[in-house]
């Protein structure tokens, strides 16, 4: 054997590789593209050969892009060009973000500019500055965006909504509810973009692609720890159940598929520990802001755009040993989450129920009708939404009443005092007060220190002021 | 791991069952031995022999210039003179060369009539006088450690060898266990510290067993075992896995002295026998050998005949022939130079290609610095031949352990880089401190 020289060291190399790095990121998106077949698949046939149509179409685009590329600019091997360019990733990626109705000229428009503008202008792999599915996304999203419908052709069927639940909860400025619940929002078994609906498959690839060292934890943990943080702290600003929200927050909207797939992109994020952390904090921030206060749901692509164009920045200040000064990067850290936090603390106490949506105001007594017999009366009893109608007979001294509209009382409460007097969560006083008011006549009199915490005491109070206020306009 | 810094240590594929379990092969000393005029940088000594010079195992050859260390004859013997051959630091070098005559004649290097009755400052000067030097890898004269020992607790026995394929630490220390306890005894005199700690890698039951055996009847030493990672070896991972402290420079700002097994067997030795370091244990190992297997040999001994006796080169037909482990040995271009008395393993790797990608900045690299450096962005600075971004990243700190190349997927040669990174600002620092001096 010939003894050579090697000028470098080591001689060792571990296993691990690029090439190893893509293909278990290939398997990871694999699972969420068979998913959203399946899902599909439980639509209708249409909507599973479309979704078969997008993938096949954005993925022949992008490698008709990138062999025309290598070829004019004669590489030796164009081939193997591509194999180590893997363009597959960036076009799957790009497919998922986009929605079942995408036409599909859209999607080979859209294939074509992430890699040629999104990646191979800049060098090629591991020299683009901007996620190139995300590049492509947008470009679509502008100029197409009224044709990325949740659904195909002009009606959506009855099992899909016609909005995405980030659209309807944006409509009700992120203080009302959805009809999607929360665990059909973990399970993703609704129609929004092709792959990011089911959270729960997502993070489990996430904690697949981390134990396989494809990125660093550091950027989805920030990021959807942020958005966890500032989700609850907005839903208990504005009287929601923090936990809810928070859930609801990295369930809809694309997320976690953002924080799993598009924001860990390395060449893309910061070098540094600390860097990937302010990184993924600043994405949640982002992503909340134009969330809550851009009337905008698709914060997440957006931001992430944003946080590409500052990484280079992030690595010109995160220079130095990363165990130098760690008091001031744990300080730094804390006190941009607790800034941020704050920030959509105040956005929050700004968000109010559009008009259309809001609850009316409570009715005491207001008079719709009068005859000789009977004046009859609105008042609200349990729901603001839904008031009372009480018929109010006065005969002299004697009253009587009936209770014509109740369909705002609860089964249990205020329905079972107005029809039967008792019921599983009433006291005795709600017997009382349906043999005195509701069986029979009675007189002013007995209205007066009459107690009224029967255990619907919402509707006994709108029955008492229904009757009050026909009493008044008898005066 | 934090989540400001990686976990700077990881496991490697170590390999070391080509050679743990072999017994050590005794080599004999060839017909000519070459005794290098060199100890890690330092080239100027007074040689104080002269061609014809009859030499025995022992006498006195020459002494190192700046800091006081004398090297001693391996054989028996007539001096040649001096000639210039291929070293370990990949250049020719000098050599004092001395024809063998195969006799056993030798003087003592030290003379100690009662060794336990030392004093703290006669432990130190038997070491000054023995030429003992890190046996680990380092070469660094072991008396200069223990110069103003105040403040020191604790001993670090670095028995753990992290290196993959090296074995010779760990079948030395199965060899020689009293003579390493004796050792760490007098280097806890010489320190004055009040513990001494052996640490040793975790899954290795055997020495373990032995170790601990030993320890029973030594009050002041014990024996502790780390993770089997890589570097774990260095200076600065061993106290911060075993004592959980960082320091700056040197580890004797937190009070502990590191010092290698095989240096403390060799003190022993030459207090109690008054043998100089005139042979050591070798690991020779690595695919590239056909039998790979630990020898002892005497300093001095060119390497391709050390290869012929132990069966050869394996088939292929190209391979390096790296002094020291894979990971920080370095690559020499013949294998005419010869085993000094710090070298302790020798690996040749069959040659093989490595296609090296794109950097994805993923920042691995980063992750596994044990010196909690960048050395993606150190590489970006050679590239841009940035010395302010140099200066920031703290190039001067990597000890070129060879980690962040190892953990590269794109398998770029990262350590190089930091390597060209650190001369080009030592360079650019001695062109402004030649500045300064006008």
């Amino acid at each position: 054997m010939k003894i050579t020289l090697k000028r470098t060291s080591p001689n060792y190399r571990q296993k691990l590789s690029t090439p190893r790095i893509m293909r278990d990121l290939t398997i990871a998106i694999l699972a969420i593209v068979i998913f959203s077949l399946y899902y599909f698949s439980t639509v209708g046939t249409d909507y599973l050969i479309k979704a078969i149509e997008i993938y096949a179409v954005a993925l022949v685009a992008a490698a008709l892009t990138e062999a025309i590329f290598f070829a004019v600019s004669k590489k030796k091997n164009v081939l193997t060009e591509m194999r180590y360019s893997f363009g597959w990733v960036t076009a799957l990626l790009f497919a998922l973000t986009l929605p079942i109705g995408t036409p599909l000229y859209v999607v080979a428009i859209g294939a074509v500019i992430a890699i040629f503008f999104g990646k191979l202008i800049y060098g090629g792999f591991g020299q683009n500055i901007f996620n190139p599915a995300l590049v492509g996304r947008v470009v679509v999203h502008l100029s197409f965006g009224s044709s990325l419908t949740s659904y195909l052709g002009t009606n959506a069927p009855d099992i899909i909504s016609s909005v995405t639940p980030t659209t309807a909860l944006n409509q009700t400025n992120w203080v009302g509810t959805i009809t999607t619940d929360l665990p059909t929002l973990f399970t993703g078994m609704y129609s929004a973009a092709l792959g990011e609906t089911c959270t729960i498959l997502i993070l489990l690839a996430g904690v697949f692609l981390a134990i396989r060292k494809v990125f660093d934890w550091r950027i989805p943990v920030a990021y959807l720890g942020t958005v966890l943080i500032m989700g609850a702290c907005q839903g208990a600003i504005c009287g929601l159940d923090p936990i809810q929200t928070a859930l609801t927050h990295i369930a809809i909207g694309g997320v976690a598929f953002g924080a799993i797939f598009m924001a860990t992109d390395p060449v893309t994020s910061p070098t540094s520990p600390l860097g990937k952390i302010i990184y993924g904090i600043s994405l949640g921030f982002i992503t909340m802001l134009i969330r809550l206060k851009a009337n905008y749901p698709e914060g997440v692509l957006f931001s992430i755009l944003i946080m590409n164009m500052l990484t280079p920045m992030i690595d010109n200040v995160t220079l130095g040993r990363t165990d130098q000064h760690q008091a001031r990067q744990y300080g730094i850290i804390i006190g941009y989450v607790i800034l941020a936090t704050a920030v959509i603390g105040a956005i929050s106490t700004s968000l109010k129920l559009p008009e259309s949506m809001q609850e009316p105001e409570p009715i005491t007594a207001e008079i719709v009708e009068q005859t000789d017999q009977s004046i009859t009366v609105k008042a609200t009893g349990f729901s603001n939404a839904s008031p009372l109608t009480v018929q109010v007979f006065i005969d002299g001294d004697a009253i009587s009443v009936d209770v014509i509209d109740y369909q705002g009382e609860t089964r249990g409460y205020g329905r079972d005092l107005i029809e039967a007097g008792s019921g599983p969560m009433l006291n005795e006083k709600a017997q009382v007060f349906y043999d005195t008011i509701l069986n029979g006549s009675f007189t002013k009199a007995d209205l007066d220190g009459l107690d009224t915490t029967t255990g619907a005491t919402k509707t006994t109070n709108g029955i008492i002021n229904a009757i009050r206020g026909a009493l008044d306009s008898v005066q | 791991m934090t989540i400001l810094s990686g976990k700077g240590r990881t496991k490697l594929d170590g390999q070391k069952g080509l050679t743990k379990d072999k017994p050590i092969l005794s080599i004999e000393t060839p017909d000519v031995v070459y005794i290098p005029l060199v100890i890690g940088t330092a080239t100027q000594f007074d040689v104080l022999v002269k061609e014809g010079d009859e030499v025995v195992i022992g006498t006195r050859l020459a002494v190192r210039k700046d800091m006081y260390v004398p090297i001693y004859s391996p054989v028996c013997g007539t001096v040649k003179g001096i000639e210039k051959r291929m070293h370990i630091t990949g250049r020719p070098q000098n050599h004092i060369v001395i024809e063998n005559n195969h006799k056993e004649d030798r003087v003592k290097v030290l003379d100690i009539a009662d060794p336990d009755a030392l004093s703290q400052q006669e432990i130190v000067d038997a070491m000054k006088e023995l030429g003992l030097v890190g046996l680990g890898g380092s070469g660094f004269p072991t008396y200069v450690k223990y110069g103003h020992p105040e403040g020191i607790d604790t001993l670090l026995i670095n028995g753990v060898e992290c290196e993959p394929f090296l074995t010779s630490d760990h079948l030395s220390m199965k060899r020689d266990i009293s003579a390493l306890f004796d050792g760490t005894e007098f280097m806890l005199k010489a320190a004055g510290a009040s513990k001494a700690i052996i640490a040793i890698k975790e899954h290795k039951p055997d020495l373990l067993e032995l170790l601990q055996n030993e320890a029973k009847s030594h009050r002041h030493i014990e024996v502790k075992e780390v993770p089997d990672n890589y570097p774990m070896g260095w200076e600065r991972v061993l106290v911060r896995v075993l004592m959980k402290k960082e320091y700056d420079r040197l580890p004797a700002e937190v009070g502990v002295i590191v010092n290698n097994a095989s240096t403390a067997i060799a003190l022993s030795k030459g207090i109690r026998l008054g043998e100089g370091i005139t042979q050591r244990v070798v690991t020779f190992s690595g695919n590239g050998f056909k039998d790979p297997q630990n020898v002892e040999v005497a300093v001095g001994t060119p390497v391709n005949y050390i290869v012929e006796k132990i069966g050869g080169y394996a088939d292929a037909p190209e391979g390096w022939l790296l002094s020291g482990g894979p990971m920080m040995g370095k690559s020499v271009m013949n294998d005419q130079f010869v085993i000094c008395s710090y070298t302790n393993g020798i690996t040749c790797l069959i040659k093989e290609e490595t296609r090296t990608l794109a950097c994805l900045k993923c920042g691995m690299c980063t992750e596994n610095c044990p010196s909690r450096l960048q050395p993606v962005k150190i590489m970006q600075a050679e590239k841009a031949a940035n010395i302010d971004m140099m200066e920031k990243l703290d190039v001067m700190r990597c000890i070129e352990c060879g980690m962040c190349t190892y953990t590269c997927p794109s398998k770029i040669e990262v350590t190089d880089f930091v390597v060209k990174a650190k001369r080009r600002l030592n360079l650019a620092n001695i062109k402004k401190n030649a500045l300064k001096k006008k």
